[in-house]
């Protein structure tokens, strides 16, 4: 049948287009030497409800009020989905307008955002207790249609006693939530108000999760660090309470020593791609590492191990043996030979090789041309920081915030 | 991804749960050698990240380049040629303004349906669409292999005598098809007699409005703002009506729960639109013609045009739009002249001239890729080598390339003699990314695109080689197999229908090849029977296996037992062919 009319477009179809397509995609994986558990162990409590992929604090409360809003519109689950979307970029556009514009998430993507401030913050808001639903976002959206007839049910039922009952149709929300300013979500910066900092920092101070860890401590003692790129390097380190410098001290021993696989594990990749350029680098900068690791030789000979892993289960209590035995015995090398000879060490070498091979099977670069040439020539050799950036910049956020002039 | 839509299409059809990859993946390889994608050369986005699939699409797609220096090649049309049961050719001609992209943009669509008539004499109407199609071969940057070109003649000479249906509404007798571009041929599609028109069009010239001003009564103007705010004010304010497109939906047309994915929402003009009223009937022009001088004196473009009655398609009655209907018309909005200026990027044009001149530049160097032995065994080199280098003066601009196989770290700055050295199999591609990095005025901007390249000393098992490394394990290698032999099956349908399914399942039940499926033997015997054509297929994906050292591992002593002999009368019925 011949016709003319206006072309569609499906958003599904493309989904679904690109999705069989990643059926067939090569797969590669990030944590090359499967260090992630205990990074992640010692980040969490460290600097909790904070992830990688955050930029400004304020995305707390603006997620929290969007779909507290949401809510008051009766949202039902069926819609939740879009109707956030929709919200959530369209606070893209308001943010872009504003005059405090970094690190506005979907700056780029737009409408086609795949991962929503939602998302990103999901989890951190249920850590500092600005959530109070339990549970994922998926499950949250497909609690609504019960929230609200529990609610209706509830309320009515309130009336009659006096609101005896409060706890039945429990809020999803902290009970405290600070009200969005009048013009939300028409205007929207990603600067905070003095208040807002204050209840963030409320927040960080007293849910459980929190209470008492280095963020919380570094929240209630405002100091701007902008250069400090390590948390052990920070100049309030000394007055530190003593479970957070024992913490911090776990945390830059682990980093420090490991910093040194990393860079042997890239180094291999460089040789193997006969790349001189990239082996010369990978050779200086093990070369510094271990100058830097020789200098701290005392501290690490005392460092106990026992507590260390200790303190990495306290915080994650499924780290895989296998990573464990790894560091232990990456750890014994530096302690046995010098560090400035481990570049050239067989054992060394075999080591690092032997990780990769059982974590990636045959997907492992040292063995497998084609996944070496898919290496980005700079995998994961970066110091391990523990999230201090991004928390670095979630409390700047705060600090600025208590100091502002507008409540 | 265009075969794969064509595959979908048949899946939700049959509504039948087939989604096996591998199934897929025949299909992208069989549909392969049947259809050809023709493009502006440089103007394929490079993908952000590589699918082994590409390998199947390589062959498919051929970058043109107009004759006229500074001419896009912009239609945006597609040619299906069908064949029925009784032998009998029907066409369906897409004329569409958008590309071969996920855009979000309002686009239009002319679907045409028509069938091969047996006359001797060509309709002449028809001339243009079978003169466009003609012309393709020989707009090809690189030469285009002999049975494509061959086809592409084939459909050119019938389509001269295709009788097509047009769309309710519109007059047979007096629709037609419009290109420009070709060979120097310029056409004039609008005519000297225009009462009223209405111009939609995304690009604007104030030469081309004022000539639609000079020569109707009235004209109506629809463009983006961005668009309309370049064009002088004396010109719009000849315009009858001049609007806009809303840049998305009011707040109250999303509340309504109507919409349930307001990701699907449109947005941007893209369609190109012509309609002009004369006496009691009206043009409706649709295709990839802008309303500016590039279109009608540069480019190569397509459109289609037609004809019906003023008061059913005419300007008036598209600007009222459908009662009841929310439509285009619904979200036009008066552009006042005294409109803030949307913020303007002075540098874009600055920059997009340079682009457009670099491009051509590599382009014209014609590259080809050479592939080598390297150093260690199954390791390749791969150089690129120029007829003539691109000398790019330009201290502003540096130029870095790399196959799309690769990751961007392994880019090259851009040298006489470039080559990337000990690349694997799987890194072997026509595909070269080039990015372009440019500096005006202190602003930075970087382009890049995709070259599909000549690809020579490739080992002729790649696309092979790029099935193996998908297959995992020997349950899959399995079900490729019997897919394979039964994809050949003369029914024609049986590869596609229950069957096949059944095939599958059952082998999905076996996982473990020492337990070989009866339906094993059943089906290699009826592959012989049929013909060793698909025999020949499986020979040769398990030749590729024992190259790649994976044969030992995935197929089992039982398969052997079965596939040898089988494999030996064939051979010999080939033998004797």
């Amino acid at each position: 049948m011949s016709l003319f009319t206006w072309l569609d477009y499906s958003e599904r179809d493309r989904r679904k287009m690109l999705e069989v397509v990643d059926l067939f995609k090569e797969r590669d994986t990030r944590d090359e030497l499967g260090l992630g558990s205990v990074r992640d162990s010692f980040a969490d409590q460290l600097f909790p409800g904070t992830s990688t992929i955050m930029t400004r604090a304020r995305y707390f409360l603006l997620v929290a009020w969007t779909y507290h809003d949401l809510e008051e519109k009766k949202v039902g689950s069926a819609a939740i989905a879009a109707r956030g979307r929709k919200a959530e970029t369209e606070l893209i556009e308001a943010i872009e307008r504003s005059e405090d514009k970094d690190g506005n998430i979907g700056k780029y993507a737009r409408t086609a955002l795949k991962r929503l401030p939602s998302s990103v913050y999901w989890q951190g808001l249920g850590v500092w207790g600005i959530r109070t639903f339990r549970g994922s976002l998926a499950q949250y959206q497909r609690s609504l249609d019960r929230h609200y007839s529990l609610r209706l049910r509830h309320g009515r039922r309130s009336e009659e006693r006096d609101q005896e009952h409060d706890d039945l149709a429990a809020s999803n929300w902290h009970g405290g939530l600070i009200e969005p300013p009048k013009d939300f979500p028409g205007t929207c910066s990603l600067r905070l108000s003095r208040a807002e900092a204050e209840y963030l920092r409320e927040r960080i101070r007293l849910s459980h999760p929190c209470a008492g860890s280095l963020l919380a401590e570094l929240a209630a003692n405002p100091r701007q660090v902008n250069k400090v790129d390590f948390v052990w390097e920070h100049p309030d380190f000394a007055s530190f309470s003593l479970a957070n410098r024992n913490l911090v001290n776990h945390a830059q021993v682990f980093s420090e020593i490991m910093h040194g696989a990393a860079l042997l594990y890239n180094l291999i990749l460089a040789e193997q791609s006969d790349w001189s350029e990239g082996t010369n680098d990978y050779r200086d900068r093990m070369e510094e590492w271990a100058q830097k690791v020789q200098a701290r030789m005392a501290a690490f000979e005392e460092w106990d191990r026992t507590l260390f892993w200790e303190q990495a289960h306290h915080g994650n209590l499924r780290i895989h043996p296998g990573a464990r035995d790894f560091i232990n015995a990456w750890w014994d090398l530096v302690l046995k030979h010098q560090p400035a000879k481990l570049a050239s060490l067989q054992s060394a070498r075999t080591l690092i090789g032997e990780r990769e091979r059982r974590l990636k099977k045959s997907l492992a670069r040292i063995d497998n041309p084609r996944a070496r040439e898919l290496w980005n020539r700079e995998a994961g050799s970066a110091q391990l920081e523990f999230r201090w950036v991004n928390s670095r910049r979630i409390l700047k956020d705060i600090f600025n915030g208590l100091e502002a002039s507008h409540a | 991804m265009l075969p794969l839509s064509f595959v979908f299409f048949d899946w939700e059809r049959q509504d039948e749960e087939l989604s096996d990859p591998l199934a897929l993946l025949e299909a992208l390889r069989l549909n392969g050698d049947r259809f050809s994608v023709f493009c502006q050369a440089g103007n394929i986005r490079l993908p952000t990240k590589y699918s082994p699939l590409v390998t199947f699409l390589e062959p498919c797609i051929h970058e043109v380049q107009p004759e006229e220096p500074g001419g896009v090649f912009h239609p945006k049309v597609w040619v299906v040629r069908y064949v029925d049961e009784d032998d009998s050719v029907k066409y369906r001609v897409l004329c569409l303004s958008r590309n071969l992209t996920f855009d979000r943009s309002w686009d239009t669509v002319v679907a045409l349906d028509g069938e091969l008539t047996d006359r001797t004499r060509a309709i002449s109407a028809n001339r243009p669409l079978a003169e466009f199609v003609e012309a393709l071969p020989n707009l090809c940057v690189h030469p285009l292999a002999a049975g494509r070109r061959r086809a592409a003649h084939r459909m050119a000479d019938e389509l001269l005598r295709v009788r097509f249906e047009w769309p309710e509404g519109f007059d047979a007798s007096e629709c037609r098809f419009w290109t420009s571009g070709l060979s120097g041929k310029r056409s004039a599609p609008f005519g000297e007699k225009r009462d009223q028109s209405l111009i939609v069009s995304p690009f604007l010239s104030d030469s081309v409005i004022r000539d639609f001003l000079m020569r109707g009564r009235a004209t109506h103007l629809v463009s983006r703002a961005e668009s309309l705010q370049d064009i002088p004010v004396d010109t719009l304010k000849g315009c009858k009506s001049v609007h806009f497109l809303r840049p998305q939906l009011s707040e109250e047309a999303i509340e309504e729960p109507r919409n349930p994915e307001p990701d699907e929402v449109l947005e941007g003009l893209h369609a190109k639109l012509f309609v002009i009223d004369r006496g009691w009937s009206a043009s409706v022009f649709s295709g990839s013609f802008n309303a500016t001088n590039h279109a009608l004196e540069r480019n190569v473009e397509f459109m289609v045009e037609m004809v019906g009655k003023k008061s059913k398609v005419g300007v008036d009655r598209f600007l009222a739009g459908e009662k009841g209907v929310t439509g285009f018309s619904d979200l036009l909005q008066i552009y006042g002249m005294d409109e803030v200026p949307m913020p303007t990027d002075p540098l874009r044009q600055e920059f997009d001239d340079l682009f457009r001149l670099l491009k051509r530049e590599v382009i014209e160097g014609r590259p080809r890729i050479i592939v080598s032995a390297g150093g260690q065994p199954a390791l390749f080199n791969m150089r690129l080598q120029w007829n003539e280098f691109p000398t790019i003066a330009d201290v502003r601009v540096r130029v870095k390339a790399w196959p799309i196989t690769l990751p961007e770290e392994r880019a090259q700055p851009f040298e006489p003699d470039m080559a990337f050295r000990e690349v694997s199999h799987e890194a072997l591609t026509p595909l070269l990314a080039i990015c372009l990095q440019c500096e005006i005025a202190g602003k930075k901007r970087e382009s890049s695109f995709v070259l599909n390249l000549p690809l020579e000393g490739a080992p002729a098992d790649r696309q092979d080689r790029v099935v193996a490394a998908l297959l995992q394990g020997k349950e899959q290698l399995l079900r490729y197999i019997l897919f394979l032999l039964a994809a050949g099956d003369g029914d024609g349908d049986a590869a596609a229908s229950g069957e096949l399914a059944t095939l599958l399942q059952g082998a999905g039940d076996a996982a473990d090849l020492a337990i070989t499926p009866p339906c094993l033997l059943e089906t290699m015997l009826r592959a012989l029977h049929r013909g060793p054509a698909q025999m020949e297929r499986v020979a040769s994906l398990l030749e590729t296996l024992q190259r790649c050292g994976k044969s030992s591992d995935l197929v089992g002593p039982e398969f052997q037992s079965i596939w040898e002999p089988i494999w030996e009368v064939a051979k010999q019925s080939i033998a004797k062919k």
